[in-house]
């Protein structure tokens, strides 16, 4: 999984003002039509190497989870995993390798889960057949259950529960949104909650989400429109759509916290460290560009103005690759998160003020055109990191057919970024950083023998340890 | 949610050829460079190998290596460090370093348009470093908290732990190659300023991954390069494995919810294990099969039947100046030893009973598979690059090897992997509660 507080305002392209070509923000050809049964499906035909990438997007996520129930899409996740009635279980993965397929996993968001392979593109009939048996028939059993169950609790063990400051996001979620807010729990649940789902919980929420007409497929690669149109027929063209609730309702929020707050935590973690949070716009919605540049110009990088005032200039901080991120969250207000470490003899509290100080100095003199060119190079560089894979080019694409109702939509994303300009990037200072917009969590070291507190995710995956190996020498 | 709304399995389909891309080669004063050509690809990869890693550090400077090159881009005689990181960030470049036991190496990864722009860069990092005592300080205080830090997650010091047993903590291989907070707290600028006189002012190797018909490659190495001498340095004797390590080490960790497992011996390094009867391709689709996709028989017991994790990992590391088997993984507390028992468990009868024909055929078709879809990134080349360099492979490696995984037998698979596995030689190291976990791993009678 990504830490979602330091990658996620990676979606730009082009260059900077003065080197960039004019280019487009996608520069593959895109083709996009439905089933009759409300599948989407689209495709990014790209003849250079014989592999294919076939995501599915499901719109779904910890969003929908009602009370008592948190982390239940994560779990469901996994379940898909565990065969279906043609896929035996265990025998998912397998099937996948067998025909030459790798990158295989999935992740659950609170905005969505996604299911993603890439594969040779003789084999693409096998990846489409395989997704097609889990969509219309998956095998939920308590043997299964009871099994991942044991490993989501793993994986919170591994990535939140025996790690410092692992509670970081899940508490800034809580402290960010209000009690009952689909936003305001993390996506990986409780051990309680966990230890409370019965199989009629996941029977119940596969018939409601997981429906043809939920998802979008999309394939990238090595193949046809033509040809994934005759093979989407055959796979998905008689899986029926069912009906599914309402999201729950949540009230709009206003653009700020309304509210300065400092929350401080005391766990046996090595060193002091402050996260914050402050309320931004939702993905795509006005200023939600600007907030992305924003958090690059000051907050990402070497070159980034948090780095050189706290690091360089003041030695407050320690060197960190990031000191803020945008989260992009879609479908209620997002937030931007931050972070800082002081150096040894700096207390807290003066860390914290020089933090929100070089904020606000954004928002009271703008910013220059060389850190704007700074940030723009890195954006767009990104954006051609991200589509040099078939798989995260498919996932992009994903992601804005379900987002906007069409994919195409992700050419915009790298000249909405570019265009971002010097009055915006202070006037979306001055909303993210008002000081009545702000939460502090601050980590302080206990003795030894204090116990350690819960935690949880936000977005996790099924399998990212078992595929990694350890960098250590 | 009948089945008869399905459609049946689709035909199996047969693992294809794959050819790597083209490899160039040019001498540039004493410098080399290896550059692999990929028409089209608007990102370019370009990295400086040079001898100076790890095993070449004086004693009890442990980290000299890894902090020298990581403060080659804060600051240099014609830019600051805020000066040079936005210039770098400004290109678009991502810079990142990498130190081993024998080599330093300068990675930037960035449009291919500004390569030339980077290469300057790069060369300018390399030769001119200020090392400044102010920026020298501020350095390496900072690596000094985070290495407190990495050491209070769960990981390097169950990696120390196995590293010391089986070489011992009293050399520099059976420790960290990275250092300890301990070993980088004893660093200076006087120490970083030497270590870079002595080993980074030297032609090395300069690798390319990239579109070379938008790059003027001798012209990138005559950047980096231009009058170094050569590396002259004496070749550093092997490091001697103990002859009969204690088999159990363990880390304390009060209160973890988890135990980090990191259970392995040492192997021949990649040049050498054909010296040992070990076919190099065979030993991976075994190796793979027993711990090294999701599906493997470790992942499979310890994850899928077990419940004891989130997952496991099983391989051989062919690196320099030997190689290391290593599973790991992190466990429940409460099934840590019984999660030792069933991994030894599952490796002998793994050696026993051999691969089935099941197991190879999928794992070939994985691996053959993984080829094309691993290397779609000018950084995932360039790291192809850098095998070619360390272990003196030819260019054309990754396509041989690649069709050798097509034809590889049942046989030559269970040999490689019975001449390269040392059961008995495992050596368990465990970071976890020992209050909790030690009498019963103890009681293992490792």
């Amino acid at each position: 999984m990504a830490d979602l507080a330091h990658t996620t305002t990676a979606d730009a392209t082009a260059a900077s003002g003065v080197r960039a070509p004019a280019a487009g923000g996608f520069g593959w050809p895109v083709e996009q039509f439905s089933l009759d049964n409300g599948l989407r499906i689209v495709v990014c035909p790209d003849p250079g190497t014989p592999i294919v990438a076939v995501n599915v997007w499901y719109n779904v996520g910890s969003r929908h989870e009602p009370s008592g129930k948190h982390g239940f899409a994560h779990l469901f996740e996994h379940l898909m995993f565990e065969g279906s009635a043609q896929v035996a279980k265990g025998e998912h993965f397998g099937v996948l390798q067998a025909v030459g397929g790798s990158a295989i996993n999935a992740t659950t968001s609170s905005d969505r889960t996604n299911y993603y392979q890439t594969v040779p593109s003789a084999a693409l009939a096998t990846a489409l057949w395989l997704e097609a048996d889990r969509m219309g028939a998956l095998a939920l059993t308590q043997e299964t259950l009871d099994n991942q169950r044991e490993v989501v609790k793993n994986e919170r063990r591994q990535r939140y529960d025996n790690v410092p400051y692992g509670r970081w996001h899940e508490l800034l979620g809580e402290l960010s949104y209000p009690e009952g807010h689909p936003y305001h729990h993390s996506t990986i649940g409780s051990m309680a909650e966990l230890d409370s789902a019965q199989l009629s919980d996941f029977t119940a929420f596969y018939e409601s989400y997981y429906s043809p007409d939920n998802a979008v497929l999309t394939v990238v690669g090595d193949t046809t429109a033509e040809e994934v149109r005759a093979l989407a027929e055959r796979y998905f063209g008689a899986l029926k759509s069912r009906p599914r609730p309402q999201p729950p309702e949540a009230p709009e929020l206003p653009a700020a916290f309304g509210r300065s707050e400092r929350v401080e935590v005391v766990e046996p973690v090595p060193l002091p460290r402050v996260f914050f949070s402050f309320r931004a716009a939702q993905f795509a919605a006005p200023g939600s560009a600007a907030d992305d540049v924003l958090s690059v110009v000051l907050g990402r990088g070497r070159g980034s103005r948090l780095f050189r005032e706290l690091v360089t200039e003041r030695r407050l901080a320690q060197a960190e690759s990031g000191y803020l991120g945008a989260w992009q969250r879609a479908w209620h207000a997002s937030m931007i998160t931050g972070m800082a470490t002081p150096r040894d003899g700096v207390e807290l509290p003066e860390l914290e003020a020089a933090f929100f100080e070089v904020c606000e100095s954004v928002a009271a003199e703008g910013v220059t055109e060389e850190e704007l060119d700074r940030a723009r190079s890195m954006l767009a560089a990104d954006w051609s990191r991200e589509l040099a894979t078939v798989g995260s080019r498919a996932d992009q694409l994903g992601k804005h057919a379900t987002l906007f109702g069409d994919a195409a939509a992700v050419a915009d994303r790298l000249p909405e970024l570019l265009a971002v300009d010097a009055t915006q990037v202070q006037e979306a200072a001055a909303r993210v950083f008002a000081p009545d917009n702000r939460i502090t969590l601050a980590y302080v070291p206990a003795d030894d023998d204090a116990e350690p507190t819960e935690t949880a995710p936000n977005e996790t995956t099924l399998n990212e340890t078992a595929l990694n190996k350890t960098t250590e020498r | 949610m009948s089945e008869t709304l399905l459609a049946p399995r689709p035909e199996f389909v047969s693992p294809r050829a794959y050819a790597f891309p083209e490899v160039r080669t040019f001498n540039v004063g004493a410098g080399r460079i290896l550059a692999a050509h990929l028409p089209g690809q608007p990102i370019a990869w370009i990295s400086a190998l040079l001898d100076g890693g790890a095993l070449r550090e004086p004693e009890g400077l442990d980290g000299l290596a890894r902090a020298t090159a990581g403060l080659l881009d804060e600051g240099t005689l014609k830019h600051s460090a805020d000066e040079f990181g936005t210039a770098v960030e400004s290109l678009g470049g991502s810079w990142s370093v990498d130190t081993g036991w024998e080599t330093v190496r300068l990675s930037l990864d960035l449009p291919v348009r500004e390569a030339a722009a980077g290469a300057e860069l790069l060369a300018e990092a390399l030769r001119t470093p200020a090392f400044t005592d102010t920026d020298v300080e501020r350095y390496l205080s900072d690596l000094v908290a985070a290495k407190r830090e990495s050491f209070a997650r769960p990981g390097p010091r169950a990696q120390a732990a196995m590293r010391g047993a089986l070489y011992g903590e009293e050399v520099r291989y059976g420790r960290l190659a990275g250092g300890d907070p301990e070993s980088v707290a004893a660093l200076d600028a006087e120490a970083v300023r030497a270590f870079h006189a002595t080993w980074l002012r030297h032609a090395g190797t300069l690798l390319i991954a990239g579109d070379l018909d938008r790059l003027d490659v001798e012209a990138l190495g005559r950047a980096v390069f231009a009058d170094f001498p050569a590396s002259d340095a004496a070749a550093l004797p092997d490091p001697t494995p103990k002859a009969a390590p204690k088999r159990l080490a363990v880390a304390d960790r009060p209160g973890a919810v988890q135990s980090t497992l990191r259970i392995g011996h040492p192997t021949p390094t990649r040049s050498k294990v054909a010296d040992h009867g070990i076919d190099v391709v065979a030993l991976r689709i075994g190796s793979t099969v027993l711990g090294g996709s999701f599906t493997s028989r470790l992942n499979h017991e310890l994850r899928e039947v077990k419940g004891y994790t989130y997952g496991a990992h099983a391989g051989f590391d062919f690196g320099r100046p030997l190689g290391l088997f290593t599973f790991s993984a992190e466990v429940r507390t409460d099934a840590t030893a019984e999660a030792v028992r069933d991994v030894l468990r599952v490796i002998d009868e793994f050696i026993a009973e051999g691969v089935t024909v099941a197991e190879l055929d999928k794992t070939r078709a994985y691996l053959a598979g993984a080829t094309p879809i691993g290397l779609q990134t000018a950084g995932a080349v360039g790291s192809r690059l850098v095998e070619m360099v360390r272990h003196g492979l030819p260019e054309d490696y990754v396509t041989t090897e690649h069709a050798r995984l097509l034809e590889v037998t049942l046989d030559e698979v269970d040999t490689a992997v019975r001449a390269a596995l040392r059961p008995a030689d495992l050596v368990v190291a465990v970071e976890g509660d020992e209050s909790v976990v030690g009498a019963d791993l103890e009681a293992l009678g490792l």
